[in-house]
């Protein structure tokens, strides 16, 4: 059994709210994503214990792997040097705003 | 119209790294141009015309098939002088919209009497309907002697005045309604006097005072152009501090006793005044720089006698219509 390949985060869209903007105005971006993933190392340990007196025990560890999501970080920049705001963020979609 | 990218960029904690990018477009404003008349004697007799402001009015903007006069003009009202009425030069205007820029010069004494009569003047040209903005001495940085000093001293005098301008509620005399807070525009004379033009820039609230600028706005002849000074200084201030850039007196020349060519006027590239100009102010547009007005300055400003007609538009065929309808359209265009 192989483990699973750690996946990266990707950006899958980006969508702002109008196509043009006056000077200004609040543009807004809403950002989707996908979180990367890692491999989390996990240890089973199996134990057996038997009714002798006293009792004899055996034990079994076995390692295994666990995808996890990777805590990601997303942010916003434009190449005017714009601030934008990162106004919510529920691990898939992000939405930021910034002054045109 | 200025495109730009956005970039969303996601990180893992584990050091992976993707990003997306997404144009965006930002319109540039269209720049208003305006052109500020005067008492020419080839105005008096427009069919009509209620003054000789009107009558000037009418002309320029039919001459020059444009809307300037009409759109936006400044008005100036001399050293230690205040009104005690609105008169036609501004009231003509009101029903049309007309936009002022007001050039006002009180005391350098820095008297509470100056700092009332400012006020009053202001609520006198609100309660007229008056829509304008005001400046604080045009063209402080120049002089001869000096205006001012220094900059400092303009600085001192801003900072005296400016909250007036600003909030002229808290000094009003003339009881009745209140008047509403005016924007504070910095005029310096630029061209050959660009040094002073930036130096004396006060900035906001200097020494603590409640006052912001609005918009740096120059004044800035052809023959300024001619001699080589561009206007990036004066510019890179405004863009420097965050305001907008215009011009508040434009034309072909200053008072110089040459004036531009005909076609150092306009020739319909930017090796010209007017081209240059239309160059520089769609650039500082499609770039998201701000631009504030830009008024044109209709009115004799050569020396000798007669006085060349440099910056008058006495008619139709004028050489300077072709060059000022260039710069209308261009910036409305934007």
């Amino acid at each position: 059994m192989t483990a699973p390949a750690p996946a990266a985060p990707t950006v899958t869209s980006i969508v702002f709210d109008q196509s043009a903007y006056s000077p200004g105005q609040t543009m807004t971006a809403t950002v989707n994503y996908t979180q990367g993933t890692s491999n989390s190392t996990q240890t089973f340990t199996g134990t057996a214990t038997d009714n002798s007196n006293p009792p004899r025990v055996g034990n079994l560890v076995v390692n295994f792997i666990v995808v996890v999501k990777d805590p990601t970080i997303i942010t916003g920049a434009d190449s005017g040097n714009r601030t934008w705001t990162k106004v919510s963020d529920n691990g898939t979609t992000a939405v930021f705003t910034a002054t045109a | 119209m200025t495109q730009f990218s956005f970039t969303a960029t996601v990180s893992s904690k584990a050091g992976q790294v993707a990003s997306a990018v997404q144009p965006f477009s930002v319109t540039a404003p269209p720049v208003v141009t305006g052109a500020t008349v005067s008492n020419g004697t080839t105005y008096k007799d427009y069919a009509n015309a209620t003054s000789w402001y009107d009558a000037a009015t009418n002309y320029f903007d039919s001459y020059t098939s444009t809307t300037m006069a009409v759109t936006a003009q400044r008005r100036y009202f001399p050293q230690n002088s205040w009104p005690t009425s609105i008169n036609a030069s501004f009231t003509a205007f009101v029903a049309g919209g007309t936009f002022f820029q007001v050039t006002v010069k009180p005391s350098q004494s820095l008297t509470t009497s100056e700092q009332a009569s400012l006020a009053n003047t202001i609520a006198l040209l609100q309660r007229a309907g008056v829509q304008f903005d005001m400046v604080l001495w045009t063209e402080a940085n120049i002089g001869n002697p000096p205006y001012f000093p220094s900059a400092t001293a303009y600085a001192q005098y801003v900072a005296y005045y400016g909250p007036v301008v600003n909030n002229p509620a808290a000094y009003f005399t003339l009881g009745g309604t209140p008047p509403t807070p005016v924007n504070l525009i910095y005029n310096p004379a630029a061209g050959a006097n660009m040094a002073t033009a930036v130096s004396f820039y006060p900035g906001d609230n200097y020494g603590g005072a409640n006052y912001t600028f609005s918009a740096i706005s120059a004044d800035y002849y052809g023959n300024a152009f001619v001699g080589g000074q561009l206007l990036d200084p004066i510019a890179n201030l405004a863009d420097s501090v965050s305001k907008p850039f215009g011009l508040s007196e434009w034309g072909s020349n200053a008072g110089n006793s040459v004036a531009p060519t005909a076609a150092q006027f306009y020739d319909g590239t930017v090796n010209s005044y007017c081209g240059y100009l239309v160059n520089f102010f769609t650039a500082r547009a499609n770039n998201g720089k701000k631009n504030y007005k830009l008024i044109y300055y209709n009115t004799n400003a050569g020396t000798g006698t007669p006085q060349p007609e440099q910056n008058t538009v006495v008619s139709s065929a004028d050489y300077k219509v072709a060059g000022l309808q260039y710069v209308a359209t261009s910036m409305a265009a934007l």
